[in-house]
């Protein structure tokens, strides 16, 4: 190919490329909301992770590959901004820091499934919360998940069954409380 | 009959998220139709997996701020993104509503006619009137077989099809069900009903029908009060 038609197929490439970034927001949005369960910071995650993925289109070769890159670069963004936040030795380590228990405020609002659900998504390990939601929400395999957090495919399993046990037991009081709810109506 | 212990924890969840090969997929599958415990814990699993679904629905989701600053000149990239959201979950759907699945789902649902106690929860989230006629004749036969068997169902997303009065074909026979068992009831999702009205859509639901705020939560909670949940 001439070098005219070659850096017209690379910047149509480019292009289109440039758009699909733009056109994934909503799903990196959604993805770092599942994470920080903070709209703002969640936005300003999708922002750096489009923006970092836009500088570095070069690397995209592939473009059914975008969403998992996009969502490594998301990975490495909110490392990033939790190494900002907090003081821990390693990635290890962060991805076994206990999340802060709920507050008052947050047990009043955890009348609704949804809320109940983010509440007990939000007491989840950060390794594992990322691994369901990306297992859950973005429908990625477990090669998928391995490959965007950087991490062995076997430490995808396991956190994955630990964090549909812990689900289970952190929703188990809900559903007490909803049987008894049905119980009342009952009588 | 006892299989249960057999399939580990691993094992049970890579065959919700479909990473296991076609005969580990298989072995599972069978040993759920005959195994109320496996087909219990698989139950769950999936359970799980649609509650964290439901809870970042993107409609459920706090608008970000910059999208909204920035409306002009992301409204068209967000406007994609959501389409492609779109697209995924219609994939999902069609994925889920191959017709094998439906029919082992509805083989596994017959073993469970004997064994399980009288409570069963059908779901339809799309508008496919083949799995809407599977999903009466299956609560046919199952009151057939125990009329004081207790029956429910459950439609969102374009499942509501089912019960809406200008869309449905099986309005006589529903209303026929209703008529003949106390014990059966068809439930419309409110969230669902909203939905299209907010498209612009006018949303009739049969009078059999009753209806419930919200179809997962419904459905989660039935399943970990012990109902038989198939989903067709």
């Amino acid at each position: 190919m001439e070098a005219k038609k070659l850096f017209w197929f690379m910047s149509g490439q480019r292009r289109e490329f440039t758009k699909k970034i733009e056109a994934s927001r909503a799903r990196v949005y959604r993805v770092a909301y599942a994470w920080c369960h903070d709209a703002a910071l969640a936005d300003d995650l999708a922002q750096d992770t489009l923006s970092r993925g836009l500088e570095n289109i070069e690397q995209l070769r592939d473009d059914t590959r975008l969403i998992g890159w996009l969502l490594s670069i998301l990975h490495r963004c909110w490392i990033d901004h939790l190494r900002t936040r907090r003081d821990f030795e390693s990635e290890e380590m962060l991805a076994e820091l206990p999340t802060d228990a709920p507050g008052p405020e947050a047990h009043a609002m955890a009348r609704e499934t949804v809320r109940r659900v983010r509440l007990a998504i939000d007491a989840l390990p950060l390794g594992q919360r990322q691994v369901i939601t990306l297992v859950d929400l973005e429908e990625l395999s477990y090669a998928e998940v391995a490959e965007v957090l950087g991490i062995p495919i076997g430490t995808v399993m396991s956190r994955v069954c630990r964090a549909r046990n812990a689900l289970r037991v952190l929703l188990e009081p809900a559903r007490r409380e909803n049987q008894e709810n049905q119980l009342r109506c009952v009588k | 009959m006892n299989m249960s212990a057999k399939f580990s924890e691993e094992q049970l969840n890579a065959f919700v998220d479909g990473e296991l090969a076609a005969a580990e997929r298989e072995e599972i599958l069978a040993a759920s139709t005959v195994d109320p415990v496996v087909a219990q814990r698989v139950c769950a699993l999936r359970a799980s997996k649609e509650l964290l679904q439901h809870a970042y629905d993107r409609h459920a989701l706090p608008t970000p701020a910059r999208a909204r600053r920035d409306a002009g000149w992301w409204s068209g990239a967000l406007a994609a993104g959501v389409m492609l959201v779109v697209g995924i979950v219609l994939g999902i759907q069609v994925q889920r509503t191959a017709p094998e699945q439906t029919h082992a789902s509805l083989e596994w649902a017959s073993n469970f006619f004997v064994a399980q106690p009288q409570r069963m929860l059908v779901h339809l989230d799309h508008a496919n009137t083949e799995h809407m006629e599977a999903a009466l004749d299956l609560v046919d036969a199952y009151l057939e077989k125990n009329a004081s068997a207790h029956v429910e169902v459950i439609v969102n997303n374009r499942g509501l099809d089912m019960l809406r009065t200008d869309r449905t074909p099986f309005a006589t026979r529903i209303a026929d069900l209703v008529l003949r068992y106390d014990n059966v009831a068809f439930i419309a999702c409110e969230n669902a009903i909203a939905r299209f009205e907010g498209e612009g859509e006018r949303v009739a639901i049969l009078p059999e029908a009753k209806r419930m705020h919200n179809a997962i939560a419904h459905i989660a909670d039935r399943v970990q009060a012990g109902w038989t949940y198939i989903k067709v």
